[in-house]
C-alpha cells in the first residue's frame, strides 16, 4: 500500500473559508454589529447582567430550537414541538400541585414523568412519519391539533397555579450565580454538540438528511434513526415546557402557542437547512441568541413589540440570505483554488 | 413539394470537446417509417433532440421541405410540424385527457378556457385514430400504453407532419404493442413521416421501411429493412474496436461464494446463477433489462423471492443493513441520487458503512477514521485537497471512487458494481478497472453491470445477459463477443 499521506497546507483564511464554521461568521457578524448598534442607543445591551437576562429569556425557544433541530438535519420537520412544550409544562405543573389523576409526586419524579410521557408523542409522529410516506409537515401539523387537545383535557381549560418553590427554584435558584434554567440550556447545547458532532449516531442524523437514499444503501438503519429524532424532540420539547412554566410561575393550556415558529427561525438563522443534513449545535444556539438579542435589544430602545415582529422577520430572512451569500463566497473560495 | 420533407445535412454536436454527433446526414419522406437504431450512447437521443429543438448542432444543416429552418428552442419544431412521442410520459397526471392534449393552447372564450370547444376537438382526434377515451377522465386513470397513445394524439393535435417515437414499445405487451404499430401504419399511409427509436428488431421487421444505425455519433450504415437480416443490424450497432487500455488479468476463480436460484420480484423473473472467489462476472443487457434491479435485489435495496446461498449458508437480504452485514456492498448507478452525499465531506461519505467499527460507546475514534480515509483516498488515488473536501465539488471520477471506497471500507466478500465508469473520465476509468482486476486477485468476488460493451469483454472472465427481466444466456470469454452479447440482449 502507498504509505504518503495527503497534506493539507492551505493557508488560514483558506481553512477558514472551507470549514463547515464559515458560515456562521456571517451570523456573527450580524450579531456584533447589532449589539453595537444597540449599546450605542441604550449603553446597558451588553452589561454582563443584561446579558443574563437574554440568555434567561432563551432558555425555553432556545431548547425548542434544539428539540427542532434533531428532525430538521434529518430531513424532516417537527411541528408538534409548540404543543408538547405545553403539555410538558402541565403534566409537571399538576404532577407537584393538585395531581395528573390522583398521581402526586415530587418534583424531580415529576420532570422525569412528564418527560417521558411528552417522548409518547415523539412515539406517535416517529412511527408515522418513518412508516409512511405521509410528509411530515403535515402529521406534525396534525399531533399539534390532537396534543393541543390533550393539553386543554388533562388541564380542564384552567391553569396550573401555587407552583410550589421547588417549582419555581427551576427559574430563580442559581448556581455559581447562573439561573439553574440557564445551566440546563447550556448543558442542553453541550450534549446536542456533543452528539451531533462526535458519535456515530449524530453522523448517520446528517447522512439521512443529506441523502436518505444513499445513507439507505450504505446500510443505515434509516427508519430507527428517524423515529428516534422524534423522541428526542418531544423530550426536549417537555423540558422547554417544564422551565417556561418555572420561569412563568404558571401552566397555562396556551402556552408556547406559536413557538414552533421561533424555533424554525432560530433553526433558519443559524444556518440549519431545512432540507437536511446541514446546521451546528452552536448555530443554533446564535440563531437562538438573535432571536433574544433581537427581543430584548428592541426593549432597551423602548421600540414596541410590534415593530419588533416586524424587525424580527426580516432579519430572520436577511440572516439566512446572509449565511447562504458567505457559503457561495467560501464556494467560489475552494473553487478557485482548484 | 419536394422529394424528401426531412433532410438534416452533416450535423456535429461537441460537448465538452467530445463528439457526441460527427457528420450525420438523414433523409427522411413522406409517408415513411425510419427506423434509428443504435447502442446506449450512440447518439440517436442527441440526435432526436436536435429535431426537437432541446439541443441545437454545432454544426450542420436542416431543411424542411428544401427549406434551411433553424430550430433553437422546442416551440420551433412544433411550428416546424415536428412532434415527438417520448419515452418517458411528460404528462401532467391529475389533468383530464383534453387538458393535457391542448396543454398551453387553450381556446377561450371571453378569457375562460372553452371546454366545449376543448371536448369536441379532443373527440375529433381520436376518431382520426378510432380511440375512445373520456377527454375529462384524468390521465393518471390510464395505463402506459393508453397514455402513450394520448401523447401521439398531443401530436396530431399539432398537425404534425414527422412524428418521432422513442422506443414506444418498451413498456406495452404484445398486444398494446400489435395496436401501436396498426396506428404507425395508419399515420404513414396518410402520409406522415415517422422516425421510430427502437433496441427492438421486432418492431423494425414489424413497421419499419428503412434503417438507419449510428454507432458511436456517426452513421455506421443502413438500408431497406426487406434487404438487411439481424445479424446484418447487429453487426452495423457494435462493430468498432477495442481502443481502451484494459488491465491484464491477474486474478484466479476459486470455490463458489454466491450462489443465486430463482430470484424473481417485479422486475426480474427466475434469475439463477452462481459467482465463485475472485471471479469478475459481466452482466450485460439494455437499459431497463433488470440488470440494477438484479443488483438491487441482490444487496436487499428491493425485496425479492427465491434464494441465495453465501459461503454455503441459506441467505436472503431483506435490506440493504443485513446485506453489508452479510459482507455485500454495492456502487449503485446513481452516484449523486444513491450513492453519494453531495453536500458532505469524503471522510463523513468514506465511513458511513463503516461507523460501528469506527465507535466505542457511540462515539467516533476520529484518529481511526482518518487513517481509514487516507488509507482510501491513497489506494484509490482520489485527487483532492483534503478529506474535508465537498464531495460535490470533486469531479465524477473522483466521485465514483469516493463511492468504491465506501464499499470497500466495509471488506466485503461480494462487490455489486452497477455501471462502475458511468460518467468517468478515460484516466480514472483504467484506474477503476485496475483496481477491479486486483480486487479480485485478491479474492474478492465481483459482479459488474456495464451498458459498454467494450467495458465487459475488458474486464469479465464470464458474462451472463439479460433481456426484459430473464436470463438470456451465458457467455464464456471465448465465445463472448459484441455482436454476441447484443444478440442476446435484443432477442429471447
Amino acid at each position: 500500500m502507498d504509505s504518503k499521506t495527503v497534506k493539507d497546507d492551505r493557508s488560514f483564511l483558506d481553512k477558514l473559508m472551507g470549514s463547515k464554521y464559515f458560515e456562521l461568521v456571517g451570523l456573527l457578524c450580524l450579531i456584533i454589529v447589532y449589539s453595537l448598534i444597540v449599546q450605542s442607543r441604550s449603553g446597558k445591551f451588553l452589561s454582563l447582567n443584561n446579558m443574563g437576562n437574554i440568555l434567561k429569556e432563551i432558555v425555553v425557544y432556545g431548547i425548542l430550537s434544539c428539540a427542532l433541530a434533531f428532525p430538521l438535519l434529518n430531513g424532516t420537520f417537527d411541528l408538534s414541538i409548540e404543543s408538547t412544550c405545553a403539555l410538558g409544562g402541565t403534566l409537571c405543573g399538576l404532577l407537584v400541585t393538585d395531581g395528573l389523576y390522583g398521581l402526586k409526586t415530587g418534583m424531580g419524579m415529576a420532570i422525569v414523568i412528564s418527560v417521558l410521557l411528552c417522548c409518547i408523542v415523539g412515539v406517535v409522529n416517529g412511527i408515522i412519519v418513518s412508516r409512511t410516506k405521509i410528509d411530515p409537515f403535515i402529521v406534525t401539523l396534525g399531533t399539534q391539533t390532537v396534543v393541543r387537545g390533550v393539553v386543554y383535557i388533562v388541564s380542564d381549560n384552567t391553569a396550573v397555579t401555587q407552583l410550589p418553590p421547588a417549582f419555581k427554584s427551576l427559574s430563580t435558584g442559581t448556581i455559581f450565580g447562573v439561573s439553574v434554567s440557564v445551566w440546563t440550556l447550556i448543558f442542553v447545547f453541550a450534549v446536542m454538540a456533543l452528539v451531533l458532532g462526535k458519535t456515530s449516531y449524530g453522523r448517520k442524523i446528517y447522512a439521512i438528511g443529506g441523502n436518505y437514499q444513499a445513507a439507505y444503501n450504505s446500510g443505515i438503519n434509516v427508519k430507527r434513526i428517524r423515529f428516534s429524532t422524534y423522541i428526542i424532540a418531544a423530550g426536549l420539547s417537555a423540558l422547554a415546557g417544564i422551565l417556561s412554566t418555572a420561569r412563568v410561575g404558571s401552566a397555562t393550556p396556551g402556552a408556547a402557542s406559536g413557538y414552533a415558529t421561533i424555533a424554525i427561525s432560530a433553526c433558519a438563522i443559524g444556518g440549519v437547512s431545512l432540507s437536511g443534513g446541514k446546521g451546528l449545535a452552536i448555530g443554533v444556539f446564535l440563531g437562538a441568541l438573535m432571536m433574544g438579542m433581537i427581543t430584548n435589544g428592541m426593549n432597551l430602545m423602548f421600540i414596541g413589540s410590534n415593530w419588533q415582529l416586524v424587525a424580527r422577520g426580516a432579519l430572520m430572512v436577511i440572516a439566512v440570505f446572509y449565511a447562504q451569500w458567505f457559503n457561495k463566497i467560501s464556494n467560489r473560495a475552494i473553487a478557485r483554488k482548484k | 413539394m419536394k422529394e424528401y420533407i426531412l433532410e438534416m445535412n452533416h450535423i456535429s454536436k461537441i460537448y465538452d470537446g467530445i463528439h457526441a454527433l460527427h457528420d450525420v446526414s438523414l433523409q427522411l419522406k413522406r409517408g415513411e417509417v425510419l427506423c434509428l437504431c443504435g447502442e446506449n450512447g450512440a447518439g440517436k437521443s442527441t440526435l432526436m433532440k436536435i429535431l426537437a429543438g432541446v439541443e441545437t448542432p454545432t454544426t450542420g444543416e436542416i431543411l424542411i421541405d428544401g427549406n434551411e429552418v433553424h430550430i433553437t428552442k422546442p416551440i420551433d419544431s412544433i411550428y416546424l410540424g415536428i412532434s415527438m412521442v417520448h419515452q418517458e410520459l411528460i404528462q401532467i397526471e391529475d389533468m383530464s385527457v383534453a387538458e393535457n392534449i391542448f396543454i398551453g393552447r387553450y381556446e377561450t372564450k371571453a378569457g375562460f378556457i372553452d371546454e366545449k370547444a376543448l371536448r369536441r376537438r379532443t373527440s375529433e382526434l381520436m376518431e382520426r385514430l378510432n380511440l375512445q377515451f373520456d377527454p375529462d377522465s384524468l390521465v393518471r386513470q390510464y395505463s402506459v400504453a393508453h397514455r402513450q397513445l394520448i401523447e401521439i394524439i398531443k401530436a396530431l393535435s399539432h398537425e404534425a407532419s414527422i412524428l418521432i417515437f422513442d422506443e414506444p414499445t418498451a413498456a406495452l405487451t404484445l398486444e398494446e404493442t400489435g395496436v401501436l404499430y396498426q396506428i404507425i401504419r395508419q399515420l404513414r399511409d396518410e402520409g406522415i413521416a415517422v422516425i421510430l427509436i427502437s433496441h427492438r428488431m421486432e418492431d423494425i421487421y414489424a413497421v419499419g421501411d428503412r434503417v438507419m444505425v449510428l454507432r458511436d455519433g456517426q452513421v455506421s450504415g443502413g438500408g431497406a429493412v426487406s434487404e438487411l437480416s439481424v445479424d446484418d443490424i447487429v453487426k452495423l450497432m457494435v462493430g468498432r474496436q477495442i481502443t481502451q487500455q484494459f488491465p491484464e488479468k491477474t486474478n484466479h476463480r476459486g470455490e463458489v461464494v454466491l450462489a443465486v436460484k430463482h430470484l424473481e420480484n417485479d422486475s426480474i423473473s427466475d434469475i439463477s446463477f452462481s459467482l465463485h472467489r475472485g471471479e469478475i462476472l459481466g452482466i450485460g443487457g439494455l437499459v431497463g433489462a433488470g440488470r440494477t434491479e438484479l443488483l438491487r435485489a441482490i444487496y436487499g435495496v428491493d425485496r425479492c423471492t427465491g434464494e441465495m446461498k453465501l459461503e454455503g449458508r441459506k441467505i436472503l437480504n431483506r435490506t440493504p443493513m443485513e446485506g453489508l452485514e452479510r459482507g455485500f456492498a454495492f456502487v449503485p448507478e446513481d452516484r449523486k441520487d444513491q450513492g453519494l452525499i453531495l453536500e458532505q465531506s469524503i471522510l463523513q461519505n468514506m465511513v458511513l458503512s463503516v461507523l460501528r467499527k469506527l465507535t466505542t460507546f457511540g462515539f467516533i475514534n476520529f484518529s481511526k477514521e482518518n487513517s481509514l480515509c487516507h488509507d482510501y483516498i491513497n489506494k484509490l488515488k482520489i485527487r483532492c485537497s483534503g478529506k474535508n473536501m465537498t464531495v460535490r465539488m470533486l469531479s465524477g471520477g473522483n466521485q465514483q471512487k469516493v463511492v468504491i471506497g465506501k464499499c470497500l471500507a466495509s471488506e466485503p466478500k461480494v462487490l455489486l458494481l452497477d455501471e462502475p465508469t458511468r460518467g468517468v473520465d478515460v484516466g480514472a476509468k483504467a484506474e477503476i478497472y485496475k483496481m477491479i482486476n486486483e480486487l479480485a486477485s485478491g479474492g474478492m468476488a465481483i459482479i459488474v453491470v456495464s451498458s459498454e460493451m467494450t467495458e465487459l469483454l475488458g474486464i469479465s472472465d464470464r458474462i451472463l445477459v439479460m433481456h426484459e427481466g430473464h436470463l438470456s444466456g451465458e457467455l464464456s470469454m471465448e465465445e463472448a463477443s459484441e455482436e454476441a452479447i447484443m444478440k442476446l440482449a435484443i432477442t429471447h
